[in-house]
């Protein structure tokens, strides 16, 4: 009767086991569902996006967007985030990525010299305060000096995306704006 | 006598080795290029764009990448260039993608673009430059985008829009209306004189225009001056205002010829002044304002030259295609004006010698032919092939076999719209059910499979017109919810296996009891 009862808490023991730990995949499988998690030795970069700018001059918005109350009171679209850098990621990989991820409508436009150029982000699109605004893009503090799609990031970099309402014609984003 | 000939061979491979990297001309500087040099300079920068796509020279220049760029600034500006410089290149294809790019755009959201008017108004010059009318755009003809981008320019509140992004927008404007000298319908909301003192009324102190600021800025000066030149002999104040921004211009351009915007000398802001100035009639090659140390803004322009052709946008810097489209235009503008046509972005078609160039090319026999070919089950690639076979079917009134042609390409046409609309949906319904990743649950399973399933059921051509992270996304939420299933199945698996273990352990139990008792019962 001992025996029974011993060899029925094995079984059970076993079966706990395979329950709360074992996932049993095809590497490929784990390789996919695994891509974005941080470990200790992952590489990441961080990420913000805000709308400060915009608020501060509610004067000069898009009259339909102000009403339509979409935009963030506290200007942040996309809190600090941290997300794991993957071969080749430029800026721009990473900013669609945590968009979608996000579910934050975002629209981009390719332009003439292959660039990519954010048009609009959470609803806030370029021009909507004033005929000088749009989004712009900084690492690590240093101006977007090209489009974002060819900046590649190394770790710890910090991305910055902040609305402007006083860019110039090509300036701030590469390859955006003009005609 | 063996010297002197080897030198000799040994500078015509050197010359051949020139020619073949693409140097083409050794020109002294400020002398005049002839309209053939022009020429060459404006092919040379459509070849190197072609190789951008990936074409080959044998290849037709507006490949399957290319078209994909019918309507944007990236694609644009080279159809209305080769249309302007009257080159043979055919571009029935971008002009039908187009067109069909922009009905799409007007189905889904009911314009073209809602911030941005020059959208439009550089469709237009597009448009026209590939012979196609821009105020009857679409199979049914009933887009006018001189009505939507110019005379009755709204956002989506209603609010006229024009001016959305400062001058820019009635800069373009202006020159989008005076392509044609289209007249203003009844009761438009903006007019030709409205649009006019909007662009002299942003004039700044100094003279020339900004954007923003009070410090005159080479390009929107230049473009400013190409939308005003045709009011200059009728309106002294508009006269006067030239006059001050080509001062301007003069005072602005660099020592060595060239112009500069953000304190650098670059390819656009030359080619700007260098279009304004054959607007005007000015002799860029002559005209003393214009002429810097004996260097001129062409000598300027041509320094940014490439060996392959194409132009960087800095000294010493790589090809880049924006600066390489605005030197086209440049060349173009010169080379009209060399021979005496109607500048650039006067479209009207009375020109001396130039026939004008046919939208579309009557449907034949090889297109008939081409109708019939098609396969039955078609992809994307096959897109501008049907668009140009239908809109050269509707510009030919009579065609034999009309009735067969017009089933086989409308039906092809509604597949390959049903191809692109569920391409547009798998998009963004992979949007809306795969995030965030972590919220993801066995609920979901359905969902994600069936998305899953309608990507597989696309053909691999047609796959990859879907954006790479949806794609990824999707094998990604689907292999997650693989596993959630898998563990949950083998867990239930487990369970049950525990279950019946534990009933026969306990019906043991009771039997071996049952066996004890049953021997004392019998004493």
């Amino acid at each position: 009767m001992k025996k029974d009862l011993f060899v029925a808490f094995v079984i059970l023991f076993v079966v706990i086991l395979i329950f709360s730990g074992v996932e049993i995949q095809s590497v490929d499988e784990y390789y996919l569902t695994h891509l974005d998690d941080i470990r200790e030795d992952s590489e990441t970069v961080f990420l913000t996006v805000r709308c400060d700018e915009a608020l501060e001059h509610i004067g000069q918005m898009n009259v339909e967007l102000l009403a339509s109350g979409l935009l963030p009171s506290n200007g942040v679209i996309l809190a600090r985030t941290e997300y794991v850098l993957r071969e080749g990621d430029s800026v721009y990989e990473i900013l669609d990525r945590a968009m979608r991820h996000n579910r934050i409508p975002t629209e981009y436009v390719y332009s003439s010299d292959g660039g990519v150029y954010v048009k609009g982000m959470g609803h806030l699109y370029e021009y909507d305060c004033g005929p000088l605004s749009g989004w712009s893009f900084s690492v690590n503090g240093e101006p977007a000096q090209s489009s974002c799609n060819r900046l590649e990031l190394s770790d710890g970099d910090e991305i910055v995306w902040s609305y402007t309402c006083s860019l110039g014609l090509f300036s701030a984003q590469e390859g955006g704006g003009g005609q | 006598m063996r010297r002197v000939l080897r030198s000799c061979i040994s500078i015509l491979l050197v010359l051949l080795l020139f020619l073949q990297t693409g140097v083409i001309f050794a020109r002294a500087e400020s002398e005049r290029p002839s309209s053939k040099e022009l020429q060459s300079v404006a092919t040379a920068i459509l070849e190197r764009k072609k190789a951008e796509h990936g074409a080959t020279p044998t290849d037709l220049f507006f490949n399957a990448s290319f078209l994909q760029t019918a309507g944007s600034t990236a694609g644009d500006w080279y159809p209305f260039a080769i249309g302007r410089l009257a080159l043979e290149t055919s571009t029935e294809e971008y002009l039908a993608v187009l067109y069909d790019n922009i009905e799409k755009a007007y189905h889904k959201d009911g314009v073209l673009d809602a911030t941005k008017a020059t959208e439009y108004h550089r469709m237009i010059l597009a448009i026209l430059a590939m012979g196609g009318d821009p105020t009857h755009v679409g199979i049914d003809r009933s887009i006018d985008l001189l009505r939507d981008g110019v005379w009755n320019c709204v956002d989506k509140s209603g609010t006229p829009s024009l001016g959305k992004q400062g001058v820019n927008g009635y800069i373009w404007g202006l020159l989008a209306i005076d392509s044609m000298q289209y007249e203003a319908p009844d009761g438009a909301m903006y007019t030709r004189d409205m649009i006019l003192s909007e662009v002299l009324s942003a004039e700044l102190p100094r003279g020339g225009w900004a954007l923003s600021g009070s410090v005159a800025d080479v390009d929107v000066t230049a473009m400013a001056i190409q939308a005003l030149a045709p009011y200059r002999d009728v309106r002294a104040d508009v006269k006067d205002a030239i006059d001050r921004a080509l001062n301007r211009l003069s005072e602005l351009q660099d020592a060595d010829g060239g112009f500069s915007a953000w304190g650098r000398s670059n390819a656009g802001s030359v080619s700007q002044v260098l279009i304004a100035l054959c607007t005007l009639g000015i002799d860029p090659f002559t005209d003393a304002r214009f002429v810097k140390n004996g260097s001129t803004a062409y000598d300027a322009m041509m320094r940014f030259q490439l060996q392959d052709g194409g132009f960087s946008d800095s000294v010493g810097g790589s090809y880049n295609s924006r600066a390489s489209e605005q030197t086209l235009c440049a060349v173009t503008a010169l080379w009209r004006m060399q021979n005496g046509m109607r500048c650039l972005y006067d479209l009207r078609p009375d020109d001396l010698g130039e026939t004008p160039k046919v939208a579309f090319s009557a449907f034949d026999a090889k297109s008939m032919a081409e109708t019939r070919a098609l396969p039955t089950e078609l992809t994307l690639e096959h897109r501008p092939t049907v668009l140009r076979l239908l809109y050269q079917l509707s510009a030919t009134p009579d065609v034999s076999g009309r009735e067969e042609a017009e089933r086989i390409l409308l039906s092809a046409k509604a597949q390959i719209d049903a191809i692109i609309l569920e391409l547009e949906r798998l998009e963004s319904e992979i949007a809306a059910v795969l995030y965030p990743f972590d919220a993801l649950n066995l609920r979901d399973y359905g969902e994600v499979k069936a998305l899953y399933q309608r990507y597989e059921a696309l053909s691999v051509s047609n796959r990859a017109f879907l954006s790479d992270s949806a794609a990824e996304d999707l094998l990604r939420a689907k292999a997650q919810l693989q596993t959630e299933l898998r563990a949950t199945l083998i867990g239930a698996g487990c369970g049950l296996v525990v279950l019946c273990l534990l009933l026969y352990i306990v019906f043991h139990i009771r039997h071996r009891r049952r066996a004890q008792q049953l021997p004392e019962s019998d004493e």
